[in-house]
């Protein structure tokens, strides 16, 4: 790929990257969230296409403007979404992408089928029963059998592998670095995106570092160390912000202790009014069930979470919403009724609010206001109040569920991935909104991936790897190479 | 108002002109189609069908959908007719009604039980009980019911004032205010648009979704009952197979009256809207003299292109708003 441009409304992803991947090579494709490895891959894969640029394959230009034409070209790309048809066996779910299995006038050679499926199942070393239907895997085992069919599938040569290790043992990850190697001598080649340092050099012959939607760094990896490699990815010219901290009341808000559940082991940590705490981890450190679990979708196996003086029990989100605590989820798609007004997705957790006397009509008026009153605060741009919020912005989208937080007058705000796939100018505001919310005295959890969030917003940083925490601190006391190595797992006998 | 304002209420509201330039076709057509007799039986005649229209849409709006609707209707009038004729003859009239009322509420509130607490599938759920109802109808009716108590049919025939509108319509149209007011200004209404918009989003906003859906189901089979109870009047007995066939209307009716499919999309204006159509397509085409063995396929071509014009809503709303 030579000299790709991808811009996006409002933001410019890639800016002019140079990539290259030779024959049997497997490349290391590293960078932060948002620094363009996704939006690289996805112009591969022909599901965006590049707004300048070049792309050869085999030293022929090609043209990719659809899934159709990177098939062609050998392109295959396997992400963290396991696709699999859940109700046919392993040995169909392979077949799918086989097109060199044996038709009798066009009918399916079942044995012939079965056969195959087997044999790429041992050559891989995973001990499964290829008649066994998808829909009885483990969620590592859906991974694996997704890998494994891009990888086998007919006219593969060049893999993408996205964070396909993060629901992995180390004994399945073994395995699988066994069938990449095997296949690269077989000529194939991989593009490999992972979070995790070590795993890097554990698999990749070179590594190619993106920041901000340029290459940074690109070398050999005998020649380098993580150390390296860390800096290349968070960037150390990077200034800090001057987002300066409320360190206000001494009054605790939120206290967690010692809870364990399926995702998060022995958590215990304090949350004091207008505080801000940022959550730092990876995929599957169990940051989103952190704020799924206080809000009480998900259950407290053991230990306790006290709000305001008083233990949260399960279940009971409806009545915290009305106690104060309001929850943005990370996925949009999940939070918002996409189908009704701006309006009416700002006030649904609260409507009891805008009832007259009896408590039985909802007063237009009263609701208008505060609904005017939210969208001006929070800068949501759209044509009228009565606008069905799927016409809506990304950006706008994320306030319309800010705004119904704010509505519900929350007292502590619970935001996962809050900024995740906006642009720079929104996440600005809504960094602004989080900022305002802890200086009116309120308490703002938010999760993130972005090491650049992380080091703006919050006060105070934990951090989170496979469930516990690793690391407390403020955020003056921890740098950006330490919250790389307590968010893979190093811990830390220090508690801020 | 703005050009394009105009255009957005044109689109919010496609189902009015669709209607008006049904009249106004049948009027080229036949020029004493437009006549206030006429106009008035095109409405009396679907009234029966409007609740049952009112009863599926509210399921939904609620993202689900109930093909008993037609049972309810029958079983719930085959009961108050019994009760009259055999059971408790001389018992008054406005007793029989509410009986039949809480049977449909007793019969939805089961239907959302199952459907929204243990999770059964709605469209096996209330096959289930349509097949179910009529099969109660049959073993407890046995064979039409005639002469029921006047008290009893004056809803669905009788006529009001000296221009004799047929109170059938009057009780049409008041709900429609009513059933609008509920969706628009409770916090219950709110609530089924929320959960037939994003049930999952509904249960993160704190909403109580099992409660709705048993709720919503209940309203339809409320709905229903009054549908058994206007078919009752405007035909002037029981059939066993009261409504029987009428489940497609219902739901024809329903999507061109702009509910979406998905849930959470559509408003009651667009519903009686939807009601009218199928009312004035019954008289315009019995104006025209069609020959009856014509106008199930002219039907049907009709509701497909309402259909068909309806669900290019959303693209054009898309498009204007992107200007």
């Amino acid at each position: 790929m030579k000299n790709v441009v991808k811009k996006f409304p409002g933001t410019v992803a890639l800016k002019g990257v140079d990539f290259e991947l030779k024959k049997s090579e497997i490349r290391g494709l590293l960078g932060k969230n948002g620094a363009g490895k996704s939006t690289l891959i996805k112009i591969l894969a022909g599901l965006e296409k590049e707004t300048k640029g070049d792309i050869q394959f085999f030293g022929r230009r090609v043209k990719i403007s659809n899934v159709q034409d990177s098939e062609n070209v050998g392109f295959r790309f396997v992400s963290q979404e396991p696709a699999l048809m859940y109700d046919l066996s392993i040995a169909e779910n392979l077949a799918f992408r086989d097109k060199d299995l044996k038709k009798l006038f066009g009918m399916v050679d079942w044995k012939g089928m079965y056969q195959k499926a087997k044999e790429k199942l041992t050559i891989s070393g995973f001990d499964l029963d290829p008649k066994i239907e998808a829909k009885y895997l483990t969620t590592s085992e859906e991974q694996i059998l997704l890998t494994m069919r891009e990888i086998f599938s007919t006219g593969a040569r060049i893999i993408a592998l996205d964070e396909v290790t993060t629901s992995l043992s180390i004994v399945e990850r073994e395995k699988l670095y066994k069938v990449l190697k095997h296949q690269v001598q077989n000529g194939k080649s991989f593009i490999y995106i992972s979070h995790e340092i070590d795993e890097i050099f554990d698999i990749c012959d070179t590594v190619t570092v993106l920041r901000n939607g340029k290459v940074v760094f690109e070398d050999k990896v005998k020649n380098i160390n993580s150390h390296d490699l860390k800096k290349a990815i968070v960037g150390k010219d990077i200034k800090r912000a001057s987002t300066e901290g409320h360190r206000k009341g001494k009054e605790k808000i939120l206290s967690v202790k010692n809870v364990s559940n399926e995702k998060l082991v022995e958590l215990s940590f304090d949350l004091y009014k207008g505080e801000i705490l940022g959550v730092y981890g990876l995929r599957g450190s169990g940051r989103t069930e952190l704020l799924k679990t206080i809000f009480g979708l998900l259950s407290v196996k053991k230990g306790k979470i006290i709000y305001q003086g008083k233990e949260i029990e399960n279940n009971a989100s409806s009545r915290l919403i009305s106690e104060g605590i309001g929850f943005v989820g990370e996925d949009r798609s999940k939070g918002l009724f996409f189908n009704r007004s701006l309006s009416e997705n700002i006030v649904i957790s609260s409507v009891k609010k805008f009832c007259g006397r009896l408590g039985l009509f909802i007063q237009r008026e009263k609701e208008k206001k505060m609904v005017k009153d939210s969208v001006h605060k929070l800068g949501i741009d759209a044509p009228s109040l009565t606008t069905e919020v799927t016409f809506l912005s990304g950006g706008n989208k994320q306030k319309v569920m800010i705004g119904r937080c704010l509505t519900a007058n929350s007292k502590l705000y619970l935001f996962d991935e809050i900024s995740k796939g906006i642009d720079v100018e929104v996440k600005e505001e809504i960094y602004k909104i989080v900022r305002d919310l802890a200086s009116r005295g309120f308490s703002v959890i938010f999760t993130t991936s972005d090491l650049d969030e992380i080091d703006r917003i919050p006060d105070r940083i934990m951090v989170l790897y496979k469930g516990r925490l690793t690391r407390i601190a403020f955020k003056e006391e921890i740098t950006k190479e330490e919250l790389l190595k307590y968010a893979n797992g190093e811990t830390d006998t220090k508690q801020g | 108002m703005s050009k394009k304002n105009v255009e957005l209420f044109a689109v919010d509201n496609l189902i009015w002109f669709i209607n008006i330039g049904l009249i106004l076709l049948f009027t080229i057509g036949a020029a004493h189609f437009l006549s206030y007799r006429n106009l008035l039986s095109a409405v009396y005649s679907v009234c029966g069908i409007g609740f049952l229209v009112y009863a599926e849409s509210v399921c939904l709006l609620s993202g689900h959908f109930d093909i008993s609707i037609g049972g309810i209707a029958a079983f719930s009038a085959v009961i108050g007719a019994m009760t009259c004729l055999y059971w408790v003859p001389g018992i008054p009239w406005p007793l029989v009604i509410l009986e039949m009322i809480a049977i449909g509420a007793i019969i939805g509130m089961f239907n959302g039980f199952l459907i929204g607490k243990i999770g059964i599938n709605p469209f096996l759920q209330t096959l289930g009980m349509y097949i179910l109802l009529y099969g109660l109808v049959l073993a407890v009716a046995r064979h039409t019911l005639f002469e029921i108590p006047s008290g009893l049919l004056a809803a669905g025939a009788a006529r009001v004032g000296n221009i004799g509108i047929p109170l059938a319509i009057i009780i049409l149209l008041i709900t429609a205010v009513v059933y609008h007011f509920f969706l628009q200004k409770t916090p219950l209404g709110r609530r089924i648009y929320a959960v037939g918009s994003n049930e999952e989003a509904a249960r993160a906003c704190g909403i109580n979704v099992v409660r709705t859906r048993i709720l919503v189901f209940t309203i339809s089979g409320m709905f229903s009952a009054v549908a058994g109870l206007l078919y009752m009047g405007y035909m002037g007995c029981v059939p066993l197979g009261l409504a029987e066939a009428d489940i497609f209307l219902a739901f024809a009716g329903t999507i061109i009256g702009g509910v979406a499919l998905t849930g959470g999309s559509g408003k009651v204006s667009g519903v009686l809207g939807g009601i009218l159509l199928i009312g004035i397509l019954d008289v315009g085409l019995s104006t025209l003299r069609i020959p009856a063995h014509w106008r199930g396929m002219i039907n049907g071509i009709v509701l497909m292109t309402a259909i068909l014009v309806n669900s290019f809503q959303y693209r054009i709303k898309k498009h204007l708003l992107s200007q």
